[in-house]
């Protein structure tokens, strides 16, 4: 693997954080006065003066853009209105429980869809091929917001076996965890059983399943591993998407993440910690990608051969 | 699956039952959305607060002039389910027109005026990956405030680059093939190519996708309600409806049941539509 693949890729992800900046550089603009979000509704004209000054927005647009890069470089995005603390620190202090809360998701969402999709696929055309497939058009149609609702009505206030909100312990992570590992169990288990099917027709597992190689041997050896390289794209999207869906489910549950305060700090016009949490997110994003973007040669040596 | 195995797909195919219900349930949703006062006479944003948390008729203390009970204002949760139905398809409807525009635009440009263009117009796509819909609609609503034109704008501007891409690529691939290059060698021009040759290609498969994205914007715009940054009370909506019932839900299970049934079907209904038409339609797209 040529390190010329590595750097690429890495100066792709530094591409689309320097846009992301960009799209926040100019929405801020396109907002008309910038310290008007800035600051709580009660500041004084000097209090707004001095402010203005100090980020530097009476200079010009070329010039606030290159001191805004710089303090984003910084990881400076001024004080939380709410908390009176640096934005970024509030925001990082919130990363560890959705973190937890996401990849505890992907867990459930291997747990269901990996037995799923692989079942499906070779009982394919059969009644649990049809009814998986059915409960899975149905897993996607159906919002975490609404499933999370139903989840805490039945295990919470009917059943009262877990709590419906907070954080505190690994028994207020059950609900969100398998709330958002549902949904994404829908698209696992949909992904893996087209990609198994794809490699059963394979022209490599006829032929060693005509040189006498035993049915278990074929399938984890040659279908599996085969299968599960597209699988690995599918799951950092889907990675992405339930960093996304945090947000929701935390407002749900009312997990202490970031996703949640995020929601709040929208609320309450905190824009400083509104923007450090969005780029956190889109951090992660990008970082997420490049992870896999620099594994996928090692899963899949034709992709680096061919670029 | 390679093409030689994929069954011939049969026009009849498209006239199952699941299908059948999938465009009874669509009907009836659109005839809220369009009529809502010809459904219920009920007020959707006025209640009586004496009639709050009425069960849903057949319960005790439920009656039929509230057939699926009322919320902690006393409001007709049906009447509410009726009239949500109208801001998520017009939202659902208008973004997906708009981002399938702008992101055919934007692929056929990309396709066709060369390099630097299409390195700007492919940059700008990958920077979508690392700014989603809902960072993009939290911003937004930072900035201009919550509302169905955050909501809309946040949509088109994240949903418009999968047809761009979808578009670009096919245009690369085409460009090539003897049709494109005999009608380019008869003195067609790049217009005409795009519009009469090139975009009756792509339009199948850009249906299949705009389905599946119909729903999918169906469930975000309700999200955003949900999260208070899209539509805004006392205006009904699925998603606000369902943000409301989490305060009463061990009192009102009711109210945070029906919105998301109403949700459930709708985007289900859309999605078993994109189904049939992705096989159809279109073969190649199959397991996607």
């Amino acid at each position: 693997m040529s390190p010329r693949y590595f750097l690429r890729k890495l100066g792709q992800a530094l591409f689309i954080v320097w846009g992301i900046s960009t799209i926040v550089f100019v929405a801020i603009r396109l907002s008309g006065d910038p310290v008007a979000l800035m600051v709580s509704d009660t500041a004084g004209a000097e209090e707004v003066q001095a402010l203005r000054r100090a980020y530097g927005f009476d200079r010009s647009i070329p010039e606030q853009y290159l001191s805004f890069l710089q303090r984003v470089s910084r990881g400076d995005f001024g004080e939380s209105l709410r908390f009176n603390l640096p934005a970024l620190a509030v925001a990082v202090d919130r990363l560890p429980a959705t973190l937890v809360l996401a990849l505890s998701s992907i867990v459930v969402a291997v747990l269901i869809g990996f037995p799923v999709g692989i079942l499906a696929a070779i009982r394919r055309n059969t009644l649990f091929d049809r009814i998986a497939m059915m409960a899975a058009l149905l897993g996607q149609s159906t919002p975490t917001f609404w499933s999370g609702l139903l989840a805490i009505l039945l295990f919470a206030a009917w059943w009262r076996i877990l709590p419906a909100s907070g954080g505190e312990t690994w028994r207020h992570l059950v609900l969100p965890a398998c709330t958002l590992g549902w949904f994404s169990a829908a698209k696992v288990s949909r992904v893996l059983r087209s990609a198994v099917m794809e490699v059963l027709s394979a022209d490599f597992v006829r032929t060693a399943h005509a040189k006498g190689v035993p049915q278990s041997q074929v399938f984890l050896k040659h279908v599996l591993p085969n299968a599960l390289i597209s699988v690995t794209a599918m799951l950092t999207l889907e990675f992405q998407l339930l960093l996304g869906g945090a947000i929701i489910t935390e407002t749900v549950f009312a997990y202490p993440g970031m996703g949640r305060l995020v929601i709040q700090a929208v609320g309450t016009r905190d824009y400083p910690l509104v923007q450090s949490i969005v780029f956190v997110f889109s951090f992660l994003l990008v970082l997420t990608n490049l992870l896999v973007d620099w594994l996928y040669p090692w899963l899949d040596p034709r992709i680096a051969r061919d670029r | 699956m390679t093409p030689a195995e994929v069954p011939p797909s049969k026009p009849g195919r498209l006239r199952s039952p699941g299908m059948l219900t999938a465009i009874v349930v669509l009907l009836v949703v659109s005839w809220w959305a369009v009529a809502p006062q010809l459904v219920t006479t009920a007020n959707p944003m006025r209640g009586r607060l004496m009639e709050n948390f009425r069960p849903l008729a057949g319960f005790p203390g439920g009656s039929l002039s509230h057939p699926l009970g009322t919320d902690g204002l006393g409001r007709d949760v049906f009447a509410r389910i009726v009239y949500g139905a109208r801001p998520s398809l017009l939202v659902g409807g208008i973004s997906v027109v708009l981002a399938g525009l702008l992101g055919v635009s934007a692929g056929l440009l990309a396709g066709y005026l060369g390099r630097t263009w299409d390195l700007i117009l492919m940059g700008v796509a990958d920077i979508q990956i690392g700014f989603p819909f809902l960072l993009m609609a939290i911003t937004l609503a930072a900035i201009i405030g919550p509302g169905l034109h955050t909501a809309i704008l946040a949509l088109v501007l994240t949903g418009w680059v999968p047809y761009a891409r979808l578009t670009r690529a096919e245009l690369l691939s085409m460009r090539e093939q003897q049709f494109v290059q005999a009608a380019q060698a008869a003195g067609g021009s790049p217009l005409r190519i795009m519009i009469h040759h090139i975009l009756p290609n792509v339009v199948s498969t850009l249906t299949v996708v705009a389905t599946f994205s119909f729903a999918q914007m169906i469930i975000l715009e309700s999200a955003l309600s949900f999260l208070g940054l899209g539509v805004q009370p006392p205006q009904p909506s699925w998603g606000s409806m369902l943000s409301d019932a989490r305060n009463y839900l061990t009192t009102a299970w009711w109210t945070g049941v029906f919105p998301g049934v109403a949700i459930v079907a709708t985007v289900l209904s859309v999605n078993v539509i994109g189904e049939r038409l992705r096989e159809v339609l279109d073969p190649r797209l199959r397991g996607l």
